[in-house]
């Protein structure tokens, strides 16, 4: 899905800050690390606490384990217990199967899956190893997204406003399916760009991507009260549609194959 | 006609050249733009800038090379020129790994799928790093494969440069490489485990021990030649007898960076560019890509430096990392014979958060305030997969940022910064031996970072004391970290180096030398330290009297002149109730004790003298660890130099051609008070903003969280 010459050009630093706050939690969440060989515990580590030597028992059985610590323990987003022997084989595996032909997608999808391949011997607690992801969609969805609604050599342009200014916008360009632009407003209108009453003005933009860069195929304009609520609620994909139902985001253009069908894609991936 | 490294940047025919530069990659940029964009630098003040050459951009097909002959945005002579019309001088940095974010880090494909070229993991499985864009094997720095094909590209790019080499061009250092480190995979047994590495290190071995009845002694082995030996392929020692193979191993990481460095500088001299400075920016030991790990094996500052004219370490901070930011600036001022940040970032590439104005203003004077006196500021010219800097990739300025660079340059030029010298008061080392261990010892191998997002120092850490009578490996860790919390807070102005290369010429620039020190320590260091006391240093160490060398051999130089505890209590209090476990006590006058015991005591040597504690601190290293770094250093008879009342507000002096500058920092998240103390009466003229004081002995400062104020200091 992403090309390898991906461009990452005219990237408005303070826009991306935006988004990077917004997704990102500058706190770090607490976890519990338990190294082991064969059960003999080599470390014990607590992001919060430091070294654990009172979690160093001998393990008999790591989910249990991992299960027993986090309950036990206060406020623990996840716990890892780790067989070093497992951990230098799965990088060996993962390693050994390299290909140049494959796309970074599929090996980091592929990497980020492998890693439940070692039941009782890589575990964590809350149990889910997922593959890869951009911003809480699997990569699978997003491919099959792009695929089966957007035309193959168009952009795709999402701009959130804060006021007049654009507060946050992407501009992500496709050809022959893949990502291979990414940019903001920077691309296509001064720095700190603004847009009075974008609301009736909002295809300024669009005409200045067509004409600038190319086609857009899908345009989605909002503000950005319901770009924070989106994005901090548990339902995001309900918090989409309902934000479309409400008129707070305005989709034009939309592709002809994706008219009407929001509410299936977004329910697959919030499934 | 000679360009000369000198300890605040280069010397062209005896006049000073601030290495204070910013990164522009041409090649990236509309070739008509070249020079708008360059007016554009040079506004902002800078007289210097540096740019990559790529490999791969330059070599189109095997052995063919456009300089701009068809495509006249790779006209690198002709980017090269239009600097020199402006005045501005060109570091150049032609690989052949250069990152960048380019494709295959600026590789040609066809080199890195060269099996010839390629390193291999302990599994003997490729290499594989992790690049966002498309993953790639990694090449072997020890493969001739990799060398000879670089030099292919080097000798086409040659005539290139030369002619265009200062006093007739703009060109006036090149680097070697870029950031070597066997691509951020640096524990011991992850790679190298190609034939020619393992050949290189069997010849190191040779160069090591001269003889194999030499190694076998070592090692308590019974090889027949060093090309019987394999290398470790996981960590199975667990007496110390075992530990010299594993040990070696480490090293040898460190060797097969130095020798790559030293071959790529013989070919630029082979090539015709031997008038130019080398030069390396290792990734570690504190960049964000590795400051997750624990030592700084295999980057060796100071022994590089026997082969290039300089190293520096490279660093893209938040302010929250303040810490690191310094520690990377300690280090180099304490190891490089020129403080320099190769790379600092000025923005940051598409996928990370740039940081705020702000923070990096906060940074940036940091660099200054702890006494780096040369920065390239990556990237001053946006560019592809980078977001950020002063200067769009269409020329367009963009504000604060490029302001922020111009009242730097400013700055500068006010103070007359080249000329101050930062006055530090001690050196704290960290040991290679110890750090070493730590590597051959570590619990992890370096991709778990990225994959199981891991960024923990100490969960690398083997808590194992493989009879060596301390967990070495995290002992010294936490140590260490004790030892630079305890000399910051107590108001220290120190800086940082490791026991590599250690000579007593760099020792001698400072009255005392704190080390920690466990049950081995290597021949060379315990000769160096001893020679610095026996100079008339004060040398501090402990907690244990080394009596082994490296080779797990009773080996007693330092421990001739220091006392053998007569008991070890496992914890207890010393008497200013700092908690400590594992102490030794002495038959010897106290200056630190135990329920009226030694816990530690001072012994002169020569014309100096060896403060000796024998024991760990048992509480975390933070400010009250405050008072162990005073008491430990009253006995070399030296004093905190802060004039600050608040400890957490850090005050650093710089002085040099009859002015004394004042950095003065808040690097905490709260506004932060406190009361400056002078000996005298004295005026601040504010140098970055507009907070003068008229004349007094007492000042009383605010400061705003993550804040630096530079104070010029006036009668």
């Amino acid at each position: 899905m992403i090309d390898e010459n991906l461009v990452m050009l005219d990237m408005d630093p303070r826009q991306f800050r935006c988004l990077y706050d917004l997704a990102v939690p500058l706190q770090k969440p607490r976890r519990i690390f338990l190294l082991h060989d064969n059960g003999h515990v080599v470390k014990a580590y607590d992001t919060e606490r430091g070294l654990r030597p009172d979690l160093k028992s001998p393990i008999a059985d790591p989910e249990s384990r991992a299960r027993e610590i986090f309950d036990a323990e206060q406020g623990v987003f996840e716990v890892l217990i780790l067989e070093r022997s497992a951990v230098r084989h799965y990088f060996g595996a993962l390693q050994a199967t390299y290909t140049p032909a494959e796309s970074a997608d599929e090996y980091f999808d592929r990497a980020f899956r492998a890693r439940g391949n070692y039941p009782g011997r890589i575990v964590k607690y809350p149990p889910h190893f997922p593959g890869l992801q951009y911003l809480g969609i699997n990569w699978e969805d997003a491919r099959a997204f792009l695929r089966q609604y957007i035309p193959p050599d168009s952009f795709l342009l999402f701009v959130a406003f804060d006021g007049d200014q654009v507060w946050m916008s992407w501009i992500i360009g496709l050809s022959g399916g893949r990502v291979t632009r990414v940019a903001c407003s920077d691309a296509i209108t001064d720095l700190d760009a603004s847009l009075p009453e974008w609301r009736k003005r909002y295809r300024e933009l669009i005409e200045a991507c067509n004409k600038q860069l190319g086609p857009v195929s899908l345009g989605l304009f909002t503000d950005r009260d319901t770009v924070v609520q989106m994005v901090t609620a548990a339902n995001k994909g309900g918090q989409f549609l309902r934000s479309m139902k409400e008129g707070r985001i305005i989709a034009d253009p939309v592709p002809e194959g994706l008219k009407g069908k929001y509410q299936v894609w977004l329910g697959r991936c919030v499934a | 006609m000679s360009i000369r490294v000198v300890p605040n940047g280069f010397e062209l025919d005896g006049e000073l050249l601030g290495l204070f530069s910013g990164s522009v990659q041409y090649w990236r940029l509309e070739r008509s733009l070249w020079g708008p964009i360059l007016d554009n630098v040079r506004q902002m003040g800078f007289r210097v800038i540096e740019t990559y050459i790529p490999w791969d951009v330059h070599e189109t097909q095997p052995e063919q090379f456009d300089f701009g002959a068809s495509d006249p945005q790779k006209d690198v002579g002709a980017f090269l020129d239009l600097c020199h019309e402006r005045g501005l001088r060109v570091l150049v940095r032609p690989g052949p790994h250069i990152n960048a974010e380019l494709r295959d880090f600026g590789f040609p494909r066809r080199v890195l799928a060269d099996p010839d070229v390629q390193a291999r993991t302990a599994q003997g499985t490729l290499a594989v790093y992790h690049f966002p864009f498309k993953p790639f094997p990694v090449p072997s720095y020890a493969s001739p494969k990799l060398f000879s094909s670089f030099h292919s590209f080097m000798q086409a790019l040659a005539p290139v440069l030369i002619d265009r080499i200062y006093p007739r061009g703009s060109i006036v250092g090149i680097q070697a490489d870029n950031e070597l480190s066997y691509f951020f995979r640096i524990s011991a047994y992850d790679l190298d485990y190609s034939p020619w590495a393992v050949k290189q290190y069997q010849a190191f071995l040779a160069q090591r021990y001269s003889t194999i009845e030499n190694l076998n002694c070592a090692y308590r082995s019974a090889y027949g030649s060093f090309s019987e030996i394999q290398p470790p392929t996981e960590f199975d020692g667990k007496t110390p007898d075992r530990l010299p193979y594993h040990l070696d191993w480490a090293h040898y990481k460190e060797h097969q960076l130095i020798e790559a460095l030293r071959r790529l500088a013989e070919m630029f001299r082979a090539c015709g560019l031997g008038a130019l400075p080398v030069f390396q920016n290792y990734p570690g030991p504190y960049t964000n890509v590795p400051n997750d790990l624990p030592y700084r094996t295999p980057f060796a500052v100071a022994k590089t430096e026997q082969y290039l004219d300089v190293v520096g370490v490279d660093s893209y901070p938040l302010r929250e990392d303040y810490e690191v930011l310094k520690q990377s600036v300690q280090y180099v001022v304490g190891s490089s014979r020129l403080p320099y940040i190769p790379e600092f970032g000025a923005g940051a590439v598409s996928w990370r958060r740039p940081p705020h104005i702000e923070e990096h203003e906060f940074a940036t004077l940091a660099l200054l305030m702890h006494g780096i006196k040369a920065i390239n500021f990556y990237m001053i010219v946006d560019r592809d997969r980078w977001l950020g800097s002063p200067v769009t990739v269409n020329n367009r300025i963009r504000q604060p940022e490029y302001g922020l660079y111009q009242r730097f340059n400013q700055l500068v030029e006010d103070i007359d910064f080249l000329h101050l010298k930062r006055e530090s008061q001690l050196l704290l080392l960290a040991s290679r031996d110890y750090e070493r261990l730590a590597s051959a010892t570590a619990l992890l191998p370096t991709p778990s970072r990225s994959l199981f997002n891991f960024k923990i120092a100490e969960l690398y850490l083997c808590e194992d004391d493989l009879g060596l009578g301390d967990r070495v490996a995290l002992d010294h860790y936490l140590l260490w970290k004790y030892l630079y919390a305890g000399l910051t807070h107590a108001g220290f102005t120190f800086d940082l180096s490791d026991t590599d290369a250690l000579t007593v010429e760099r020792l001698a620039a400072y009255p005392a030398v704190v080390v920690p020190s466990f049950a081995f320590m290597s021949r060379d260091a315990q000769a160096v330290l001893r020679q610095f006391a026996e100079a008339g240093g004060t040398l501090v160490l402990g907690p244990r009297c080394p009596l082994m060398d490296d080779s797990m051999w009773e080996y007693q130089d330092l421990a001739q002149h220091l006392k053998r505890p007569v008991e070890r209590i496992k914890s207890g209090r010393l008497d200013f109730d700092l908690p400590v476990r594992q102490v030794d006590v002495f038959d010897a006058a106290p200056l630190l004790s135990l329920d009226g015991r030694a816990a530690a005591y001072r012994v002169p040597l020569g014309r100096g003298a060896i403060v000796h504690f024998g024991f760990l601190p048992d509480a975390p290293a933070d400010p009250s660890s405050a008072e162990l770094g005073r008491r430990l250093l009253a006995a070399a008879g030296i004093a905190p130099c802060s004039p600050s009342s608040n400890k957490r507000v850090e005050m650093v002096w710089h002085s040099g051609g009859g002015r004394r500058i004042l950095f003065v920092c808040n690097p905490t998240a709260e506004r932060q008070t406190t009361t400056l103390t002078l000996d005298d009466s004295r005026r601040l003229l504010d140098r970055w903003g507009t907070d003068h004081r008229s004349a007094a002995t007492q000042h009383n400062l605010a400061l705003d969280p993550y804040t630096i104020k530079i104070w010029e200091v006036l009668k």
